[in-house]
Formats: structure tokens, C-alpha cells, sequence
């Protein structure tokens, strides 16, 4: 077997770690960031302050003046040798919580995607498979952040793959669903921004108002389900 | 938003840098929400012991200066920090003690003289309701505070229950904030410092840094000789408060407290709370040095400021004059 320098743990800040489980982010990293991030938040509870999953990375920030750093490497020693256990029995897959599937309807469209008549082109497609291709491909969540609820779907089949625009646009709608390189986003607010617009999803995904106030988690997969105008506005869409 | 009875802050004169903020939002950072929270923990927690409070209790950031309130019924305030010319009805008072005003009584804060940010308490503190555990606005993210929206002039923050120290209170002159005209910051290597190499952590405790007129409350932004990177590209990771990214340019940017939750730039390490307390306290032009710190070191000056905090707190609720 091949020496393998991962997992590796980093200090990253007095009160916080690093994590890294692999050189590169694939959905076999991403269920093992998601499986040692519900076990470190149940281990060690209050003691946590914020838990951020990234692609290969988990970033722990806990309370250092109450939580000793030599227990706290101890704990995540042990949970990795488990987690190495695991995956050498290929038990990982079973993770909890890593099976799940959200399918988030998109209303195609150069109405509420301005730039999808531009990316089929740049690709020589037809908008109609331009959306098929789109659509078809199962996505992970490898990583939220930029602004609250934006969601990192990876990976964009490469037929379609576009990079940013060279200005970003001042104000991007709520909802609008978008691709950047290989990877694709739903922004959650209203915002600068500057990937490609292909259409919009009528379902909010963050509001602080509900509980969980996101539906997505780091780690789910997602599908996008191409729907009619009408039904798009039934669903509350904005036009 | 004011209930009759209830007394409350008439805000009469604000800028963009006053906040409404407490000690940061946790939890969330997972959904991408930064922590937010006041910058100079220390002077926060002094402000709200001046008059009583919790050290959690929301009360007001305020950046640059140049802001007036006036009283609506009866409120006891403290202002701890930058050192901001403190006026009640057009004469000078003490920063650092605990203030009672009455209704109408008007308190205005001068520009600052040295130092970037003041604490304004109030006693029982400001009631808004808090956002995922936190009143700390951040305004990129349209969170916290009065609506996620900057406050505005004309308009009150109401004040919650008790009427505070009957007494003033204060904080001698020895304990109190002031500002070195060169900061050394204590910062702990960070997961990138093999990466980056080591003659360029070596480098980066030598430079002197001045820090930028475009920092803000999400980053420090801070020039120096620009240390030499190599090319390289990362997957987005976690950030925590005090990490020091270095872009391809070779400048550093300190996260501070509104930072975003992931990203992909390098990082050195990462300033300790300690040090996030006086960068909070530079503004444009300061000149900073960075010092290397074991993560035990750290850990045992952070425990031993807690202490002596916790201690003048004590000391300052239970102080007559």
C-alpha cells in the first residue's frame, strides 16, 4: 500500500484546527469530512464554537480556555484511526446523513437565466440540451459560504463548464441558479455576482425566519428538476 | 419599536461605523454566517461592567467618531476605548465611568484622538431581538442589529429593564486603553506556514507593516515589503477569526470579525484574540510588527488577561466612589 501522509491535522489559529482528509475533494472525501463532523459535534458539544466542512478540510474552532488542546487531538485522533477503519472496510458509504438527496426545481429560461442563450452557444448546443446536461448530473454540496446560505455544487459536467464573467454583474437575483467553472450555486439572496445565469429556483433556500433556516447541508447531494414557467410562478418565482 | 415607560437611545447623529454588537454570533458559521461581534473584547466588557451588565449584553460599537444621543426617559451609560472627546451637554466628561442621563440630556463623542473604536454600554443593555443566539450586525449579510440595515439618524434603540448602578463606577486610569504609536501583534503559525516557507514567516516577523485606509471589520489590510509567494492554487477552507491570507500580491489581510467562512487564499497563522483586541484599536497609517507565538504560549497568556479581566470586572461592580 502506498504511504499516505493523510489525514493531516494543522493549527490553525490558538483556538482552532484544521483538518485535512485528502489531497483532493471527491464524494468519498466529502462523506468522511461530513461523517467526522457530526462526530466531533457529538463528542464534544458546547465545547465547539464552529464546525466549517470545506471540500477535504474540517475547521474546528472550540473554546480554548475551557477544552485543553492535547484532549481535544486526542478525540480526533481517535475518530480518524475509526474513520481509517472504516474506509478500509468501505463502511463509509454509510455514513449517516450523507444519503441524502434534494431535488430543488429550476425554471430554465433567458428570463430568469440571461446568459443560458450565451453558454449554449459558447458550446455549441441547443439550449434544449444545454439544460438536459444540466439537469442529468448529480450534484454534492462540498462547501457553504461566500455569503450565508450560498451552497458549492460540484461537478458541473465539463461539456458545460464556463468560466466567471469578466465583470460581475452588481445585482443577481434571489434564486438564481448559476455555474462557474465546474461548479454550480443557487444564490441564495439577492447579490453581486459574477457567475453565469442559466435560470432560477423558486424555493428559498436559506431563510433565517424557519428552522433548520437551510435546507441544504455540506456533504447532501442535489439534483435540479427543469420546470414550465407556469409552474415556476406557481411556486412563488418572481419574474 | 420604544414601549411608553420604557426608556431608550434617541441616536441623533450616527455614521456607518456605529453597530449595534455583542460578543459575536457562534454556530452558524457552517451556513456561512460570520461570527461578527465587537472588535476590542476587552474594552466591550469594560463598558458593559461599567454599568452593570452582563458581558454579553448588546451594546454599541462605534468606529471614527463624530456620533450624539440623547436620552429618552432615564439611562445610564459608559463609553470605554478609543480615546473619543466625551461631552454631556457640551461639557466634558470622563470616558470610563458610568454616566446617568435623563431625559433629554444630550452626549456626544468627538472624533477620535487615538485609537478606532469606542464602546458605548447602556444599562440593562439595548433590547433587540436577537438573530441565531446574536445582536451583532453585519451588514454584508443584512443581519443582526435593527434589521441587518445600518442604524439611522432620528431613529431610538430601546433600552432593557434596570436602571443600573445607583452609584458611578469606573475604571482607574492605569487599566484603561491607550494607544502605542507601534503595535506588536502576537500571531500563531498556521496550516499554509510550510507552504509558504520559512524564510518567509522569518520575513514576515521582520517587516513593519502599516495598516491600509481600505481595512474594515471583515479585514485588516496591511503593507509592507510584500513577501514572495509562489503560484499555487487551494480548495476553499475554513477561516477563523486572525487568519492572515496572504494574496498573490504578497500583502497580508488580517480577518477580523465580519471575515467570510471559507476561503482559498494561503495563511501564515492567525492573530490571537489577544491581538484582534489592538488591531481593533489601529486605524490607517499604524504601523504593526508581528510576533511569532506557540499555541501553549498563547493559551497561557489569553488565560492569565482572562483572570485579570475578570477580576476588574468584579472589581468594577462592586467599586464605590
Amino acid at each position: 500500500m502506498a504511504y499516505s501522509e493523510y489525514p493531516q491535522i494543522h493549527q490553525a489559529g490558538e483556538d482552532s484546527l484544521l483538518i485535512y482528509l485528502a489531497a483532493v475533494a471527491n464524494p468519498q472525501v466529502l462523506s468522511q469530512v461530513q461523517w467526522l463532523q457530526q462526530q466531533v459535534r457529538q463528542q464534544l458539544g458546547d465545547l465547539l464554537l464552529d464546525v466549517v466542512p470545506s471540500y477535504n478540510s474540517l475547521l474546528l474552532i472550540y473554546d480554548f480556555l475551557q477544552l485543553d488542546q492535547s484532549q481535544l487531538l486526542r478525540c480526533i485522533e481517535d475518530l480518524l484511526a475509526q474513520l481509517a477503519a472504516m474506509t478500509q472496510q468501505k463502511h463509509c458509504a454509510a455514513a449517516p446523513e450523507s444519503g441524502r438527496q434534494i431535488e430543488l426545481p429550476c425554471y430554465y429560461s433567458s428570463e430568469t437565466g440571461p446568459d443560458l442563450v450565451i453558454i449554449a452557444k459558447q458550446h455549441q448546443l441547443s439550449i434544449c440540451d444545454l439544460i438536459k446536461i444540466h439537469s442529468t448530473q448529480l450534484y454534492q454540496v462540498y462547501a457553504i459560504g461566500f455569503a450565508p446560505g450560498f451552497a458549492y455544487l460540484g461537478w458541473v459536467d465539463p461539456r458545460i463548464a464556463t468560466p466567471r464573467l469578466h465583470t460581475p454583474r452588481l445585482k443577481v437575483p434571489a434564486g438564481s441558479v448559476a455555474i462557474a467553472d465546474r461548479q454550480t450555486a443557487v444564490y441564495p439572496a439577492t447579490s453581486p455576482g459574477g457567475w453565469n445565469l442559466l435560470g432560477n429556483c423558486p424555493v428559498r433556500l436559506f431563510d433565517l425566519q424557519k428552522q433548520p433556516s437551510m435546507i441544504l447541508q455540506t456533504g447532501d447531494a442535489v439534483r435540479f428538476v427543469p420546470i414550465e414557467r407556469a409552474e415556476y410562478l406557481r411556486l412563488g418565482g418572481l419574474l | 419599536m420604544t414601549v411608553s415607560n420604557q426608556s431608550a437611545l434617541l441616536l441623533q447623529q450616527v455614521n456607518p461605523w456605529t453597530q449595534l454588537q455583542d460578543l459575536g454570533r457562534f454556530g452558524a458559521a457552517n451556513l456561512g454566517l460570520t461570527q461578527g461581534g465587537v472588535v476590542d473584547r476587552t474594552s466591550a466588557r469594560l463598558a458593559n461592567a461599567l454599568v452593570d451588565n452582563d458581558a454579553t449584553a448588546p451594546l454599541l460599537e462605534i468606529g471614527l467618531g463624530a456620533v450624539q444621543f440623547s436620552a429618552i426617559g432615564a439611562v445610564t451609560v459608559a463609553v470605554t476605548g478609543a480615546l473619543m472627546p466625551l461631552l454631556l451637554n457640551g461639557r466634558p466628561v470622563q470616558r470610563y465611568q458610568s454616566i446617568r442621563l435623563d431625559h433629554g440630556d444630550e452626549l456626544r463623542l468627538g472624533y477620535s484622538q487615538a485609537g478606532a473604536r469606542c464602546y458605548l454600554a447602556v444599562s440593562g443593555g439595548f433590547a433587540i431581538e436577537p438573530v441565531l443566539g446574536s445582536v451583532s450586525t453585519v451588514l454584508r449579510e443584512g443581519i443582526g442589529g435593527v434589521d441587518g440595515l445600518p442604524l439611522l439618524e432620528g431613529s431610538q434603540l430601546p433600552v432593557g429593564g434596570h436602571h443600573g448602578p445607583e452609584i458611578c463606577r469606573s475604571v482607574e486610569y492605569c487599566y484603561q486603553f491607550k494607544a502605542r504609536a507601534m503595535q506588536n501583534i502576537p500571531f500563531v503559525a498556521g496550516a499554509q506556514q510550510a507552504v509558504l516557507g520559512a524564510p518567509n514567516l522569518i520575513r514576515f516577523q521582520q517587516n513593519l507593516y502599516q495598516v491600509q485606509a481600505n481595512s474594515d471589520r471583515m479585514g485588516m489590510r496591511l503593507k509592507g515589503t510584500p513577501l514572495a509567494l509562489e503560484q499555487q492554487s487551494m480548495l476553499s477552507e475554513g477561516i477563523c477569526l486572525g487568519a492572515i491570507q496572504l494574496p498573490p500580491d504578497g500583502q497580508p489581510i488580517v480577518m477580523l470579525n465580519d471575515h467570510q467562512t471559507i476561503g482559498g487564499y494561503p495563511k501564515i497563522g492567525a492573530v490571537t484574540r489577544l491581538g484582534i483586541n489592538a488591531l481593533g484599536q489601529c486605524r490607517a497609517g499604524h504601523l504593526l510588527r508581528f510576533t511569532a507565538v506557540s499555541q501553549q504560549q498563547a493559551v497561557t497568556f489569553a488565560r492569565l488577561h482572562e483572570r485579570w479581566l475578570t477580576a476588574l470586572e468584579l472589581q468594577i461592580r462592586g467599586r464605590r466612589s
